[in-house]
């Protein structure tokens, strides 16, 4: 899985327009929490996470965070706050997780094979679920989990229990929750 | 054509009310890989989201799956042709949904990228605001 390093700064100054100067420079206001830590105000640079987050797409919130002092931390994007219109980025929390520590993260899932209901039934595949939530450390955070769907007919469902099992990674959604469904 | 209007109402009439602001809820994709978010404010009438919808539905042939994420929850009154001023507030004409820069309107799956691109700008065509086609990955 790839781990990319974002440079963040500690900023003394907190709120709308301290957060605002910030946004005008180029500059995306930024937290970061842990279990074991204090909630720190941050900030980082605009193209660095534009460039991070197109480097990782929508597969791994898993970031080294490099602070001032030049020690890395392994931390999450938990959040992202976009602007409506423009789609500027407003404000990122980073989740700085220790080691071990068992984290709740969305992860998505990808369907594999063409169903049998849409091959010859007419059928159309819809999903129910972008993504499910699992329980696993950091390390073990799956790109991607994948749903083999070909055995779908028109009006048979895909359930969260159906998906596959992988080492260290806990579903967290129902087992009957619809992952996919082929409608007619 | 029957317009969208609401089952029932708690008060029969509303007031005007202001649009500022961008959209505060509503404004991301939720449901399916292609959408249309409004860029302007405005009112979309209940004919107006039957005239997209129908442009939509035409145009894919009844496949894919839509999402039309916009309802109009609120009356506009209207007063009859040739009426002196005064009198009260007139009658209920129709309803709108308020729109706000930044709401997606209506969302698809289920179709190839072209196909959604295309229907979408059809269904553009009937909105009175300025819109922006959207996908997932953006």
């Amino acid at each position: 899985m790839k781990q990319l390093t974002i440079n963040a700064y500690s900023r003394e100054t907190a709120g709308t327009s301290s957060s605002k100067r910030l946004r005008r420079e180029g500059k995306i206001p930024a937290v970061v929490y842990g279990k074991t830590k204090e909630p720190v105000n941050l900030y980082i640079d605009a193209s660095d996470f534009r460039i991070a987050l197109k480097e990782l797409g929508n597969n791994s919130p898993v970031v080294q965070l490099k602070s001032e002092g030049g020690d890395s931390k392994t931390s999450i994007i938990k959040g992202v706050q976009r602007h409506s219109v423009t789609d500027k980025y407003l404000h990122i929390d980073f989740h700085e997780v220790a080691e071990g520590e068992l984290i709740k993260v969305a992860v998505p899932v990808h369907p594999t094979g063409e169903a049998f209901g849409v091959k010859t039934e007419g059928g159309t595949l819809e999903y129910v679920l972008q993504a499910v939530h699992v329980r696993c450390s950091s390390k073990d955070i799956p790109e991607f989990v994948e749903a083999d769907v070909s055995e779908l007919k028109v009006g048979d469902s895909f359930h969260v229990k159906s998906l596959p099992a992988i080492d260290g990674v806990t579903y967290l959604d129902h087992p009957e929750q619809p992952v996919y469904s082929v409608a007619k | 054509m029957p317009a969208l209007t609401p089952s029932r109402t708690k008060y029969r009439k509303v007031m005007k009310g202001r649009m500022r602001g961008n959209a505060k809820g509503g404004d991301t994709m939720a449901f399916g890989d292609y959408a249309v978010q409004s860029l302007e404010r405005g009112y979309f009438t209940g004919n107006q989201i039957e005239a997209a919808r129908v442009a939509l539905t035409r145009y894919m042939k009844r496949k894919g799956k839509l999402w039309i994420r916009v309802f109009p929850h609120k009356p506009v009154t209207k007063k009859p042709l040739e009426t002196r001023m005064g009198k009260g507030k007139g009658a209920v004409d129709h309803y709108v949904a308020v729109v706000k820069p930044g709401t997606i309107l209506f969302e698809l799956a289920g179709v190839t990228l072209p196909i959604a691109r295309e229907a979408m700008r059809l269904a553009d065509t009937k909105l009175p605001f300025k819109t922006r086609f959207i996908t997932r990955d953006r």
